[in-house]
């Protein structure tokens, strides 16, 4: 990942990408005793294996018409509009689809994130998408240059049909995992949309939302884990009065779904506003209705789990939900950085401009 | 400079590779905690060098869009890695065809 950031050469950004899919392939079944891992994992593996031709064919079409693995050399070429460029660019897009997980090229997220171990599920919903948009920043905006606005239809259909595709889905889950597993779907919708606007405060407040998903979607998981590890579930029903049984926990897991669903002040309602904000300064009004339409839709699910959190009876048992102390360090960082980056997001969104600035 | 975090990453992941083949599968734990003390070593190094410009005649390039997302790849794995350690129980248990040369 650390060399797929820095990658401005189309081939160490493919051999980068894959040194980071490996891993993952083989962390996904790393509870190998568990047939439900082995089967996510072979999935993950199968779809990845997928995306990566897709991706690789895409990069050949470029080569083969530009003549050149470099960015700089490959934004000259884009430039011209060849075909083969944009169909290559087009295959491209669809691989990194696969890899960050866009509608319809999802269908690997749910029963991954559901069968592997949660520590690592958490990790795998943030890291690695932003690793996909680190490449797509890297081909789309700084690649493809000063054609980097004929990008945004793509981009933002693509982002549209996620975001409804994403909550839509999530709306009838009743396991935490594959609830937040749909609901990560629908974010990269939104981070999509911010991508669309190819301008450089959308790259910024797609940077923005980055860090701000990395808090709420890897605390939010932490909780469940913690749950998991005290009653061996991860269903919703497991969180039930978990106010009553340990209410710093519930407290947690609470402002984890607010930021999550862009509720004001936590940090997930700037996240989607500056979003939505940048669709809107680059025309692209249809996204903005659309992304704050189904952010009250996503609200339901979301409230869902904190209806049961807080209004739901325990399920058996009142007794507290014991943390361990690794995981409640995470959860506490991770709610602090929530709430602390929502009452004052000045200095992130300054870091995030700043770190978009070198692309344009 | 350039290629601070990732040699110190690379010399982190050798680091581990060798404490777990010594510590044995009953001590994950304590592995994994050396994970997590070289991660936020190496999470404080990106916030603290400022290192710009290009490597590879350009190929790789260090800038401020890399330098976010080192850091931010960097923060989101220290989590991941601390979140971990909580997990109960050693290792899974090695399947013997798992490796040819075990099998024989």
């Amino acid at each position: 990942m650390l060399i797929l950031a820095s990658a401005r050469e189309l081939v160490l950004l493919f051999v980068a990408f894959e040194l980071m899919s490996i891993p993952l392939y083989v962390l996904a079944g790393f509870a190998k005793s568990e047939e439900r891992a082995v089967e996510a994992a072979l999935k993950f593996f199968l779809v990845g294996s997928l995306s990566t031709a897709v991706f690789a064919y895409g990069l050949s079409f470029l080569y083969g018409a530009t003549g050149t693995t470099a960015l700089p050399a490959l934004a000259r070429a884009a430039d011209r509009g060849h075909p083969l460029v944009v169909l290559g660019l087009l295959l491209v897009f669809a691989g990194i689809g696969f890899k960050v997980a866009a509608f319809p090229f999802h269908m690997w997220v749910p029963d991954t994130y559901e069968a592997a171990t949660t520590p690592f599920v958490a990790w795998l919903s943030v890291a690695p998408k932003a690793a996909g948009f680190a490449a797509i920043f890297r081909i789309f905006v700084e690649g493809v240059a000063g054609g980097g606005a004929a990008w945004t239809p793509v981009a933002g259909f693509l982002g549209g049909v996620t975001i409804v595709a994403g909550n839509l889905l999530a709306l009838s889950q009743t396991d935490a995992k594959r609830l937040l597993a749909y609901s990560g779907i629908a974010h990269i919708g939104y981070l999509l949309v911010g991508v669309a606007a190819m301008t450089p405060f959308g790259v910024g407040t797609v940077l923005f939302y980055l860090v701000a998903y990395v808090f709420s979607n890897m605390g939010a998981f932490m909780v469940v884990e913690t749950v998991q590890l005290s009653e061996g579930t991860t269903a919703i029903q497991g969180l039930r009065g978990l106010a009553q049984r340990s209410p710093v926990l519930a407290l947690a897991m609470l402002v984890f779904l607010l930021s999550l669903g862009g509720i004001p002040f936590v940090v997930g309602f700037w996240a989607k506003l500056y979003v939505l904000w940048a669709a809107a300064q680059a025309g692209l009004y249809g996204l903005v209705l659309l992304g704050a339409v189904l952010t009250v839709v996503a609200l339901f699910y979301y409230l869902a789990v904190a209806r049961a959190l807080y209004i739901d009876a325990p399920a058996a048992t009142a007794a507290p939900v014991p943390v361990p102390p690794a995981l409640l360090l995470v959860i506490l960082v991770s709610a602090v950085a929530v709430l602390a980056l929502g009452l004052y997001p000045g200095p992130l969104v300054d870091a995030a401009f700043r770190a978009a600035t070198p692309l344009f | 400079m350039l290629l601070a975090l990732e040699l110190g990453l690379g010399g982190l992941i050798v680091v581990v590779l060798a404490v777990g083949l010594f510590a044995g599968p009953d001590r994950r734990r304590e592995v994994g905690v050396v994970a997590a003390v070289g991660l936020l070593g190496l999470l404080a190094l990106a916030l603290v060098i400022d290192a710009r410009g290009p490597l590879a005649a350009g190929a790789f390039q260090v800038d401020g869009l890399a330098v976010f997302f080192k850091r931010l790849f960097l923060g989101a794995t220290l989590l991941g890695v601390v979140g971990g350690l909580a997990r109960p129980g050693p290792a899974p248990e090695r399947r013997s065809l798992e490796s040819p040369s075990w099998a024989c």
